[in-house]
């Protein structure tokens, strides 16, 4: 064999290789310019057998009681993972809870899940939803069951985890890993900061108040820091819910919830932790004229934020700057029929 | 020679235009929520005899999708896949074009999306999820929302979310209306009494109907039933 042939085997098994290296191990990847993952990758490696995994059951109503609610009933993809037009979360029997399904992208980044942050850890965050009574009112036992009894999850079980049936530990980690791999960084607003595209001018100007008005809570890129903060909504009178204080029994904490990403808004309405606002000219308008100054109203809403009503404008127009349309239509995100 | 052609082609095709564009005339269908006789504004309380109680509606938004207009048993215009969402917030109106003078004696409407359309994985326009009217994969679009309050006070228990929806099999809740037209008009209103359609439903304590069953199918068709034309 010459010497030349012995190059281009070596140089084909070589390219063999490290096609199976990138297909066995995706490296979860950092967009350009954003931080450290928070989640930490080492406890879980990424496997497109694991993220697949987790997209079945995602979609899958098998994880609820009566197997009529799945994730992505109050999770939809066309709705960057949140829910449209509901205020609050839906489950099974019809029942309704009372907080408003949040949008779930980005949260490799994301230090505590739910609005009050009561789970710490993404691999624990789905125990919560399957077994809240007014949520998929199951019990992690009964779905283990019903999941390695199921003949579709035999193959994708073993191609995941080379054995043929999943423990609790494996579930909620392949559902973190799908949930892990939704990222959005692909607006107009990411666009501009590479810049490949510019604002318009009615934009930059809404990107200037923004800095000035709001970015201290929504800091770019991920557009939140992940902090708890009370701003200035009174609680509703149906609802009763004081946020971060129920877990925390800390006076302090009344009335403060995690602060939510501003990216996809046009898919993600209605807004607020009870989903009380349809519009964003809304959720302005409190910051500019509704805010409840209380005892642990967020410092920086001690002042209102005076805006004129051209600025209100602009300041949205910008926000739909964040709307990441290729995010809500990723193939590799939606249901697999 | 070859202009001449040209010309006349040109002259053929603006006549077309012209012809076409003369021949049309707008049906416009509206809907008319009713409570006590009367038309209802969203989020205002209004009393109603009918369930001796109050009621205030803050969310009514439903799919309007395969108008047929037929002259006695016969077919003359179908408005083929044309959706429409109607949104209380906005209005309850559609409008289509139909040829001018046609002769129509009934008309046929679905009240939500049917089973093919459901399946077919256009998620464009009215069918937009951004709409708020898509469930999931299983369970397809909601065909009929409304949500609102029984009784004077804005509380828990008596907030009511119907979401009527679901299009396989059994939980079909799809539903066609069929009505005689007394005297054409281009505008016809279709009244819809929500109190006497819900009022057994409320009476049930039966709040919150949201995902595709036996009940939604039934309510559904209480919907279809009750429509009056005016």
């Amino acid at each position: 064999m010459s010497k030349k042939h012995l190059g281009s085997i070596t140089l084909f098994f070589l390219l063999f290789t490290m096609g199976f290296v990138l297909i066995d191990l995706p490296e979860f990847k950092v967009p350009v310019g954003w931080p450290k993952p928070v989640y930490d990758f080492k406890k879980n490696n990424f496997s497109n057998e694991k993220i697949i995994l987790g997209r079945v059951l995602f979609y899958d109503p098998i994880l609820s009681k009566d197997n009529t609610i799945s994730c992505a009933s109050c999770h939809s993809p066309y709705n960057a993972f949140a829910h449209t037009d509901h205020a609050l979360s839906h489950g099974i029997g019809d029942s309704i809870g009372f907080r408003n399904a949040p949008a779930l992208f980005n949260l490799a980044w994301q230090k505590s899940f739910m609005w009050d942050g009561a789970i710490k850890e993404l691999d624990e965050q789905a125990v919560f939803p399957i077994t809240h009574p007014k949520e998929m009112g199951e019990n992690l036992n009964h779905v283990i069951q019903k999941i390695n009894n199921t003949e579709k999850y035999k193959n994708l079980i073993v191609s995941a985890y080379g054995t043929d049936s999943i423990n609790k530990k494996q579930l909620l980690q392949s559902i973190s890993q799908f949930i892990l791999s939704l990222v959005s960084a692909n607006s107009k607003y990411d666009s501009v900061m590479q810049h490949k595209l510019s604002f318009t001018t009615q934009e930059l100007n809404g990107y200037q108040l923004f800095n000035k008005n709001c970015s201290s809570c929504h800091t770019e890129p991920l557009f939140t820091n992940g902090s708890f903060k009370n701003n200035g909504l009174k609680p509703s009178s149906i609802l009763n819910d004081y946020g971060r204080m129920r877990i925390t029994q800390n006076k302090k904490d009344s009335l403060l919830f995690k602060v939510p990403t501003l990216r996809n808004l046009s898919y993600t309405y209605p807004y607020m932790h009870d989903g009380r606002f349809t519009k964003l000219s809304e959720v302005v308008q409190h910051y500019t004229s509704n805010v409840d100054v209380n005892s642990s109203i967020s410092k920086d809403l001690q002042q209102p934020i005076v805006l004129t009503p051209n600025e209100k404008v602009d300041l949205i127009a910008f926000l739909l700057t964040l709307n990441d349309r290729s995010f809500v239509f990723n193939p590799n995100y939606s249901f697999i029929k | 020679m070859m202009k001449r052609i040209l010309l006349l082609l040109c002259f053929v095709y603006a006549c077309c235009n012209v012809s076409i564009s003369q021949t049309v005339q707008p049906i416009r269908l509206s809907f008319v929520p009713k409570i006590n006789g009367s038309p209802i504004a969203l989020n205002q309380h209004c009393f109603s005899a009918e369930l001796n109680d109050s009621i205030s509606i803050t969310k009514l938004k439903f799919y309007i999708s395969n108008i047929v207009l037929l002259n006695k048993e016969k077919v003359v215009f179908k408005n083929t896949g044309a959706v429409y969402l109607l949104n209380a917030e906005d209005s309850l109106s559609l409008q289509f074009d139909v040829p001018q003078n046609l002769q129509f004696t009934r008309i046929q409407y679905g009240i939500g999306i049917d089973s093919v359309t459901n399946t077919s994985g256009a998620l464009d326009g009215a069918l937009d999820p951004l709409m708020g009217m898509y469930w999931t994969w299983q369970s397809g679009y909601i065909n009929f929302k409304m949500e609102g309050f029984v009784g004077n006070l804005e509380q828990e228990d008596k907030k009511f979310e119907y979401h009527l929806g679901g299009y396989s099999d059994k939980n079909n809740a799809y539903q066609l209306v069929d009505l005689s037209i007394q005297s054409l008009s281009e505008n016809l209103q279709f009244q819809m009494p929500i109190d006497i359609i819900f009022k057994s439903i409320f009476s049930e304590k039966k709040y919150n109907i949201m995902s595709p069953s036996a009940s939604a199918v039934s309510l559904s068709k209480k919907i279809a039933q009750s429509i009056l034309v005016k």
